[in-house]
């Protein structure tokens, strides 16, 4: 990192380790809300709790997406939300990520309550903790494969030379630095897919959020992208919540998080 | 066990029909269905597909609409003549100057009228019979009596208007007897008059001419062979016109092309082959193309209602006119449909279409760019030989001038995608915004640039057409020989040359303008004709009664006094020698000698003492059909002082009188009329002679040198041009915004993607502002390259040298750029409706 980047750029790491070396309240010294109240009363689930849920309830026109769903992820942690499908998984994790705002119920992340920020503060929140690999990528088709990796690093104020260069590195992680001047419409399924965690990876974030990863790849390539997301955030602690109906794929997680009709129910870990 | 002989006894081990030989398909009998089933696929997949349909249909009706109205413009122009020749009179008779009838009980004197309100132009006809039973125009029920009026439906209303009612009325001060039916109008809201005239006035127009009599309205001009000019005019109009269109349409039927190359794709897993998913996809192209022409149609039907609401640059149409031309209307309900299915055959050459999901495109080929520049090279050296004058231009060079013009336009937007990709290739560096817009543009920058070419098109021909304007303007304008902020208007009276005196004070009174002169004037020929055998033309020479203060303003002299005489020259001529000495002073008795016929071919010829003149205006004799020997005369009197014309005045060589020095009946058969200096400066100026003048004579003309003598179709093209390029960058504008939403509705996963990684929404409406921006810009540059190049080519036709006025290349860019922006703009409310997480929903 050069000393023009951002602050919080340089935070993230940090704030990573100490939340695996010593678990502290995920409120603690995160912000003037929770300067003189009862933390208690905060916190969902134990101490630890990095982004927690509660009594979730969204709707889409008739369909009931979340019914009173709840549930924790500690700094660090990779929990895999499952459930048959339709049963309200993808939808809680974009509440969880502060993609959708629900109806009802709260969301806590570091101490702040996600759920009643404003769009431009989930917005910045996005940017600077929060990764996300989609089912299927999603990259943006004109950039290339390192543009599309850099891109979050340029929303964040990262110049762009330092973002290429860390674009490229990440995309060496994965074993994808050979596509890295190519467009997604180039690539196969498989390296798209890398490229995807590439650059949910980029910024360094706390919580990565993973809708189905491996829904469109093989089961070869669906496990080389399992593996090489779950220890790239092992590395740097960042915390996977991870939507799959795949058994196999809810095998890499430390926890799983069972979704029906809405509700939750935490399974074995 | 048994045993079966027959093969159809054996018991069936396999399904009916299994082992039998796949039907061989037949690519000409399946088409049909499998057009069909593209039809049907274009309409499936619920709202958003008929929304997709919908913005097809609206963008290709848009096109559909606007050719509807071009294919109506023949009906159009041929009602607007053909009631326009119902009232016209002026080739009733020769030459004018004398009626060529005899006053009868069915005979009519007639001559033009013109006044100009704030900037509207009223024209109309003064009228006075000579019996009872005289020819009625078109429209009317009677001819206006004395002191009325019969008035258009607009008139009226802007008679009883109270912004310009008050100041009309001074104008026309007569008794509103009727209103002008439709048929005696071009237009509905055309601003018309038939006045009768008053008793006691005279019909002299400025020419001097004592109007003129007819016995029937309706003789339409004899048949001329359109110049070649105008034929160049209307070819470039027309071609400028249509051409954005044609170019917007082909862009509207490509709306939705990777929603439907996903289909495609299916239908490849399903077992279709490649040309059976390009019949498909050329059923959907058809879809949309037969839903446009009945948006189209529909759209022609409901402007058509309100057609007559509308007045472009004076210009105004009835409902009834608006009719498209069968045979186009044929021609253009066919050729949409085609051009669709063509187009999207064209475009899929490019696409691969696999199973399983997969659309790859072929790889990008670096474009090139010299056969981009044969078209408009081929174009302009077809028009370079050409030459275009008065002399109509024979079927060849018509064609020639069509093509070479089409060629020429065409290749803008041959040209652009090389342009665009050449510079766009070489970007990259700059913020998000920038990288995402300038990245999009390397990808694809195809989409954008259909619509930006059709407002190339039209830019680079506004910008051609205008230079060819600019020069005929200038031509036809008389110099304004440095006068600066003056502008020189002209009051021609219907009086004597003894009226001059009211029409001094009303000026004075009026304070109209720093400058006027007020003046009787006319023309003088000698009784004795030039040269030998009096077989010759007379003298003619101007002469000019005015007061001596005017007179003193008028030429260099120190003194004058009521009864002096003067003969003038310009100083020009005064100070050079030889033929441009001071002009010869002849007397009666060298009028036959041929020497003094060779001078006065060459130059004025002054009249010296005792040489005998008549006055040459009809004046009123005329009026009663009298013979010209009535003409008031006069014997030039010895003493005439010779002057020099002050510059800067109206320039009279000839002889310049105080009244005293003339007979009464000499000056009552001259003109009253004057010269005012205005302030160009000053709004409505010329506004404030005219109602000056008209308190002393309402149907005195009054108009200035700066207003552009022109041939009326030469106007009617010009008013045609700005009214069709204004609603043409309108529609194109519409097309850009269709084209900009469609292209975001494409991308919204990709745009909620990007929400979701907290891109600002800033970035996202700078990105879409920055990918439309920049083919703007890189278009109109090239417009405008072409659009001077192809002026300059006509030009060159009429042999004239190009005039480039930037001030309106950058008027037309900037209107071209605003349209482009506005569009962009008006594209960010769905930009923003669609940056959100529903793109990510699976469901």
């Amino acid at each position: 990192m050069t000393a023009s980047e951002p602050a919080h750029a340089r935070v993230a790491p940090a704030v990573a380790v100490a939340a695996v070396a010593a678990p502290v309240p995920a409120t603690a010294g995160s912000g003037p809300a929770a300067a003189g109240r009862d933390r208690s009363a905060d916190q969902v689930g134990p101490p630890g709790t990095l982004l927690s849920a509660v009594e979730l309830r969204k709707r889409f026109g008739e369909t009931t997406a979340l019914d009173g769903a709840s549930m924790h992820v500690d700094a660090g942690e990779i929990v895999a939300l499952m459930g048959p499908s339709g049963s309200g998984k993808s939808t809680l994790l974009h509440c969880l990520a502060g993609i959708v705002r629900p109806d009802a119920g709260e969301i806590h992340y570091g101490g702040h309550r996600l759920s009643g920020m404003s769009e431009a503060g989930r917005s910045a929140l996005r940017r600077g903790e929060f990764g996300f690999v989609f089912q299927f990528g999603q990259l943006v088709p004109e950039l290339t494969c390192a543009e599309n990796v850099a891109l979050p690093l340029r929303l964040s104020g990262v110049r762009r030379r330092a973002a290429q260069a860390r674009a490229v590195a990440a995309l060496a992680r994965l074993g994808v630095d050979d596509v890295a001047r190519k467009r997604p419409g180039e690539v196969s399924g498989g390296q798209s897919q890398r490229v995807a965690v590439a650059r949910a990876l980029a910024t360094e974030p706390r919580v990565i959020f993973a809708d189905e990863p491996t829904g469109a790849l093989d089961s070869l390539n669906g496990e080389q992208v399992m593996r090489l997301l779950t220890q790239a955030a092992r590395e740097t602690s960042a915390a996977v919540v991870l939507v799959t109906h795949d058994a196999r794929v809810a095998a890499y997680s430390d926890r799983e998080v069972v979704v029906r009709d809405g509700r939750t129910r935490t399974g074995p870990a | 066990m048994t045993i079966h002989s027959d093969p159809a006894m054996l018991p069936r081990t396999n399904p009916p029909g299994a082992g039998r030989r796949p039907r061989r398909r037949h690519p000409v009998r399946d088409a049909p269905a499998q057009l069909l089933l593209g039809f049907r696929l274009a309409l499936a997949g619920g709202p958003t597909a008929w929304l997709r349909a919908a913005m097809t249909g609206l963008g290709v009706g848009l096109g559909v609409a606007l050719l509807l109205a071009a294919a109506s413009t023949p009906a159009l122009l041929d009602a607007r003549a053909d009631r326009r020749d119902a009232r016209s009179w002026l080739w009733a008779t020769g030459d004018g100057q004398t009626s060529a009838l005899r006053p009868a009980d069915a005979t009519v004197l007639i001559r033009t009228y013109s006044t100009t309100v704030r900037g509207k132009d009223i024209g109309g006809v003064v009228l006075r019979p000579d019996g009872a039973h005289p020819p009625i125009p078109p429209g009317l029920a009677a001819v206006p009596g004395p002191g009325q009026m019969a008035v258009s439906p607009a008139l009226a209303r802007l008679l009883d208007s109270r912004a310009d009612g008050p100041r009309l009325a001074t104008r026309l001060p007569y008794q509103r007897a009727a209103t002008i039916g439709p048929q005696g109008l071009t237009g509905p809201n055309e601003l018309f008059v038939y006045i009768g005239a008053p008793g006691g006035s005279s019909l002299r127009d400025t020419s001097g001419a004592m109007g003129r009599r007819i016995d029937h309205f309706g003789v339409p001009p004899r048949g001329q062979p359109m110049p070649a000019l105008l034929t160049m005019l209307i070819v470039v109009l027309v071609v400028v016109l249509l051409l954005p269109v044609g170019a917007f349409t082909a862009g509207a039927v490509r709306f939705g092309a990777e929603a439907r190359d996903r289909q495609l794709a299916a239908l490849r897993l399903l077992g279709a082959d490649l040309p059976m998913a390009r019949r498909i996809a050329a059923g959907g192209a058809l879809a949309g193309a037969l839903a446009g022409c009945a948006v189209g149609a529909a759209l022609f039907a409901a402007g058509r209602q309100l057609v007559e609401r509308v007045t472009l640059f004076d210009v105004s149409m009835f409902a009834q006119d608006v009719r498209p031309d069968p045979t186009l209307t044929v021609v253009v309900l066919a050729a949409v449909p085609a051009s669709a299915v063509l187009i999207t055959l064209f475009s899929l050459r490019r696409v691969m279409i696999e199973p399983l999901g997969v659309v790859r495109r072929a790889a990008r080929t670096r474009r090139r760019l010299w056969w981009r520049c044969v078209l408009p090279v081929v174009g302009v050296l077809l028009l370079l030989p050409l030459h275009a004058g008065y002399v109509p231009f024979s079927g060849r060079e018509q064609a020639q001038l069509t093509v070479g013009v089409l060629a020429t336009l065409v290749g803008v937007t041959v040209l652009l995608p090389w342009v665009v990709d050449a510079v766009v290739r070489r970007l990259g560096a700059g913020p998000a915004s920038w990288q995402l817009a300038v990245r999009r543009l390397q990808l694809d920058s195809a989409t954008t640039m259909r619509a930006v070419a059709a407002i190339s098109v039209a830019v680079a021909g506004a910008i051609a057409l205008q230079m060819v304007f600019s020069v005929a303007e200038d031509a036809s304008t008389r110099p304004l020989d440095g006068r600066g902020d003056l502008a020189r208007a002209m009051v021609g009276g219907t009086g004597g040359g003894d009226d001059v005196t009211a029409l001094r004070g009303a000026l004075a009174r009026g304070q109209v303008g720093p400058r006027t002169w007020a003046l009787a004037e006319g023309t003088l020929r000698s009784v004795d004709r030039l040269g030998a055998d009096q077989a010759g033309e007379p003298l003619r020479i101007a002469l000019v009664v005015a007061d001596c203060p005017t007179l003193l303003r008028l030429a260099e002299t120190a003194t004058c006094q009521d009864g002096d005489l003067f003969l003038a020259t310009p100083a020009e001529e005064q100070a050079g020698g030889g033929m441009r000495g001071p002009a010869p002073v002849v007397g009666p008795d060298q009028l036959a000698s041929p020497e003094t016929a060779r001078l006065a071919a060459a130059r004025t010829v002054l009249p010296g003492p005792g040489v005998r003149m008549r006055v040459e205006d009809p004046g009123a004799y005329a009026a009663d059909g009298g013979e010209a020997t009535a003409m008031p005369g006069w014997t030039m009197a010895a003493g005439a002082i010779s002057v020099t014309l002050r510059t800067d005045t109206p320039a009279f060589v000839g002889i310049l009188a105080t009244p005293a020095a003339v007979p009464a009946d000499v000056l009552a058969a001259l003109r009253p009329d004057a010269y005012v200096d205005l302030d160009r400066r000053a709004p409505g100026s010329l506004d404030t002679l005219r109602d000056a003048v008209a308190m002393v004579d309402p149907l005195a003309t009054v108009s200035t040198y700066d207003r552009v003598a022109v041939d009326p179709r030469f106007a009617q093209i010009r008013t045609s041009m700005y009214g069709g390029i204004v609603v043409m960058l309108g529609v194109v504008g519409a097309s850009l915004l269709v084209t900009m939403v469609e292209q975001l509705r494409e991308r919204r996963r990709v745009l909620a993607v990007l929400v979701a990684f907290g891109t600002r929404r800033r970035t996202l409406a700078a990105s879409v502002l920055w990918q439309a921006a920049l083919p703007m810009a890189l278009g109109v540059a090239l417009a405008i390259g072409v659009g001077v190049g192809l002026g300059a080519a006509l030009l060159r036709m009429v042999g004239q040298s190009p005039a480039i006025d930037w001030a309106n290349i950058g008027a037309v860019s900037a209107t071209a750029a605003a349209v482009a922006l506005a569009t962009t703009a008006a594209s960010l409310p769905a930009l923003y409706r669609l940056m959100c997480a529903d793109g990510l929903r699976m469901e």
